[in-house]
């Protein structure tokens, strides 16, 4: 065979459901079951390279990828928005490796992918949240070393991260972490929740639904599995607060009980819309939450 | 690579993953496999490959450890080097003890252990089960263990989160798991 | 809005695909072919290969012009081609002591047994932009060829095989031999890396890292940051056979050739008590990339520091940073939206402030 035909046979669609082989997929479960066996706990797996970039949600990509069966409806966000250019390029894939079904309705959804929110409405104990993490490490802010941190973990030794708390306190009066909020996973291990806002972390806590994390570039994979206590780090004298709306409300469905999106207007004024885009739509379609 | 085989994987996960994310909640692992031989073999392809090594405790028939090494491409190594170890009835008989419980920094260096049992019920258990993924308490059953099993258990998993996580399958193609991070309470002791 | 528009979104990022491809393929220039990029772009091939971490010559080149000559992006495309390929096979151990030399140098000595063979480089090139150039490239070709390829063999023949420079060493025994183990190689492409990380898995990882960020770091330590002082035993450039054992009928075969560059580097003994022995750092590479293999060495003897004392000689630091695909993506998603994100470090700041002009 010439080399020009094996690379033309080689161009060939891929007929392996869920794109990645064999091998890959049973890496990344078996790392999920140790994953939800140690809530919070980072299992460390080996990342093969997908044809997104790393950074781009590789990790999350991975995990839905060993995740999928061909009847799934899949919802993807990237920021709480549906048509987003992260989560746009993610759902061609899925739909072209395994062909399932998108859509756009929370409730709907059998697994939801999301980059940095978690959708408003309550997921309920037969759906999986799989978030894309950057940073799985939530030490990193105190400790750049990984071996350090591990021990730091292995001895549940938290006490610079306390101390990093409790200076921001003492200088700025307030804790200055505005996303990636630290939280306590089952008593045990401090976690980094993603790049989500204050405002989801709660929805973490004692939920009905199954969290998975992935780190692609960073090779880690760690759960939260539903009916857990998620506790963020906070003091009895100073405790942890979620974003502030109030006064505010959503120029398209008028919700007053969402993360809401600051849209700097032409003339400079402000708007905001809800940042769950499918909840949005649900809502000015008539849908009532109960 | 067989299509079909493949997906037949993916949905097996999905219920393996349901069952540890839910400990005591029994379901089966294929709406297809009535049998326990067959559950065997369909865990094994989802989860065992050339990277992992297995073993048996206690008198896992050797033609089901034999097909299980063929069917998933598994090393056969020994039960202190295992990431996933099969049991039959009645237990592991104190063999337990010799099972990865990980290390300090790393936990997750543990083993699974499979028990191949009678019957599981949600039900009519003597232990109550608490911990992440239960809502409460559960008191599942798994017949044909050995009692002494679940306090050489609670034992394996006293130093959390160092421990080894299991999952149970039945003679009638069910499965239910325990984590490491369930508790146990109560008991025959 | 259209970047994150509800509706649009999908047609908006096909129309920039589009766009990407159609400024690639030009305006009235020929299209590229594979075998000018593959002959005439070579040391560009060599460089992605060995970034993507496959040695596929064809593949490359076709990577190299899907990226518009951006490296970074074609060892990407390489690499996230390699993950899908089975693995067929582990080739045998090869040693480059039978390595097809096509340049062969040592700044260590004068003159060394098997001779200085100076091969196809640049080092010695006056770097004048050929402005006007004097012959027509074709026939200038035929003129190169004919000068270099009519003449008489070298008295005595090319050797088959070159003594190493570094084995003369090692005959006085002064070099510290590094112990290797003879346990598997820690496989980077299945497993996640552990610190500190087996010797096998830095030369691993720098083989497949970005050739600039290990020229940047090996770099930091020969200038100042460190203090690996190193000397070019010997560096190679040539094609090295790959054996590979058939499992059923349990024969070895030459399943072909990988061009690769290969650095010696000693540096000075630093080591307090014992006897002094010049240290031996090694570099490898796919293709022709002498910068990385030279920097690879230096890193290599720079990782072995029992107590790292400045950024080269941390593990984590160069071993987590140097690759270039995964700094690529990570610096270039900082392009996606992060506006959740970044309305929750208002409300802090915005909350911070309140507390500030409170306390004034």
């Amino acid at each position: 065979m010439r080399v020009r035909e094996w690379m033309d046979r080689e161009a060939a669609p891929r007929s392996t459901f869920a794109f990645l082989d064999d091998g890959a997929k049973k890496d990344v479960r078996r790392a999920l079951l140790k994953a939800v066996a140690i809530p919070g706990y980072q299992v460390p797996y080996g990342s093969r390279e997908m044809p997104l970039a790393r950074g781009w949600g590789t990790g999350g990509i991975q995990i839905t990828l060993s995740l999928l069966k061909p009847d799934d409806i899949v919802k993807v966000i990237d920021q709480g928005c549906d048509g987003s250019v992260n989560a746009v390029n993610i759902k061609k894939f899925y739909e072209r490796t395994a062909g399932v079904e998108i859509t756009t309705d929370t409730a709907l959804a059998t697994l939801v992918q999301t980059r940095h929110r978690i959708p408003e409405e309550p997921l309920t104990d037969r759906q999986i949240l799989v978030l894309q993490v950057p940073y799985p490490e939530a030490l990193r802010e105190v400790e750049p070393s990984e071996a350090q941190t591990r021990r730091m973990h292995a001895e549940a030794d938290y006490a610079r991260m306390w101390l990093h708390l409790y200076e921001d306190i003492v200088r700025f009066g307030e804790i200055r972490i505005s996303y990636r909020y630290p939280c306590t996973v089952n008593g045990r291990h401090v976690m980094d929740p993603s790049p989500i806002p204050r405002w989801d972390v709660p929805k973490l806590h004692m939920a009905d639904a199954l969290f998975l994390f992935g780190a692609g570039r960073e090779r880690r994979i760690y759960a939260i599995p539903p009916h857990t206590r998620v506790e963020p780090l906070e003091f009895e004298d100073h405790r942890f607060r979620v974003e502030d709306f109030s006064g505010k409300s959503c120029a398209r469905c008028g919700a007053t009980d969402t993360f809401l999106d600051e849209i700097l207007m032409p003339d400079g004024s402000q708007t905001h819309y809800c940042s769950d885009s499918g909840h949005c739509d649900k809502r000015r379609a008539g849908w009532k939450p109960c | 690579m067989n299509r079909n085989l493949t997906i037949e994987e993916h949905g097996a996960f999905r219920r393996i993953l349901d069952a540890i994310a839910h400990p005591g909640r029994i379901q089966k692992l294929s709406d297809k496999i009535s049998d326990l031989d067959g559950a065997a073999l369909l865990f094994s392809r989802t989860l065992l490959d050339p990277e992992t090594g297995f073993a048996v405790a206690s008198s896992v028939r050797s033609d089901l450890a034999s097909q299980i090494v063929r069917t998933s491409g598994c090393r056969l190594v020994d039960l202190e080097k295992a990431d996933f170890v099969f049991v039959a009835k009645p237990g592991t008989d104190g063999a337990l003890d010799r099972i990865r419980r990980g290390t300090p920094d790393w936990p997750d260096t543990s083993a699974t252990v499979v028990y191949l049992v009678e019957a599981l019920h949600e039900e009519g258990g003597d232990r109550s089960w608490s911990g992440p993924g239960i809502p409460g308490a559960r008191f599942p059953k798994a017949e044909g263990l050995d009692p002494r099993e679940w306090d050489l258990l609670s034992e394996a998993n006293s130093t959390y989160p160092l421990g080894v996580d299991c999952f149970f399958l039945d003679e009638h193609g069910q499965i239910m798991a325990m984590p490491r991070s369930t508790r146990m309470d109560g008991g025959t002791r | 809005m259209s970047y994150v528009a509800v509706q649009g979104g999908r047609e908006a990022i096909e129309r920039a695909c589009e766009a990407y491809e159609h400024r690639r393929s030009g305006r009235t220039s020929a299209p590229l072919e594979l075998d000018q990029i593959r002959e005439q772009l070579h040391l560009a091939v060599d460089r992605v290969m060995g970034e993507g971490g496959l040695y596929a010559p064809e593949h490359a080149s076709l990577a190299f012009r899907q990226a518009a000559g951006d490296t970074f992006e074609a060892a990407f495309l390489l690499r996230a081609h390699r993950a899908t390929l089975p693995r067929i096979a582990q080739s045998e151990v090869c040693s480059t002591g039978p390595m097809r030399v096509i340049r062969r140098i040592s700044s260590a000595f004068k003159e060394v047994p098997g001779g200085q063979i100076l091969g196809p480089t640049s080092d010695y090139t006056l770097r004048l932009l050929e402005l006007d150039p004097l012959e027509d490239p074709v026939e200038r070709r035929n003129h190169l060829r004919e000068r270099l390829f009519s003449g008489k063999e070298p008295e005595g023949g090319i050797p088959d095989e070159f003594p190493r420079v570094v084995e003369l060493l090692r005959r006085e025994g002064l070099v510290q031999e590094v112990t290797s183990s003879s346990e598997e190689p820690f496989d980077i492409t299945r497993r996640s890396m552990l610190y500190p990380a087996p010797r096998s898995a830095r030369l691993q990882s720098m083989a497949r890292a970005e050739t600039g960020a290990l020229l940047f770091l090996a770099y930091s330590s020969m200038r100042g940051y460190g203090d690996i002082h190193p000397t070019l035993a010997e560096l190679r450039v040539g094609y090295v056979p790959l054996t590979v054992t058939n499992p059923v009928t349990g024969r070895t075969f030459v399943a072909g050739e990988v061009l690769v560059t290969e650095a010696e580097v000693v540096s000075r003994f630093s080591e307090p008590g014992g006897e002094p022995r010049f240290h031996l750092g090694c570099g490898m590479c796919f293709g022709q990339n002498e910068l990385k293999a030279i920097s690879m060495g230096v890193l290599d003897r720079c990782l072995r520091s029992p107590s790292p004392s400045c950024p080269a000689e941390d593990q984590e630091f160069v071993l987590y940073h140097a690759d270039g695909i995964e700094s690529m993506g990570f610096a270039n998603h900082w392009k996606l939206p992060h506006y959740v994100d970044f309305l929750s470090d208002l409300d802090r700041l915005r909350k911070a402030r309140e507390v500030a002009h409170a306390r004034a």
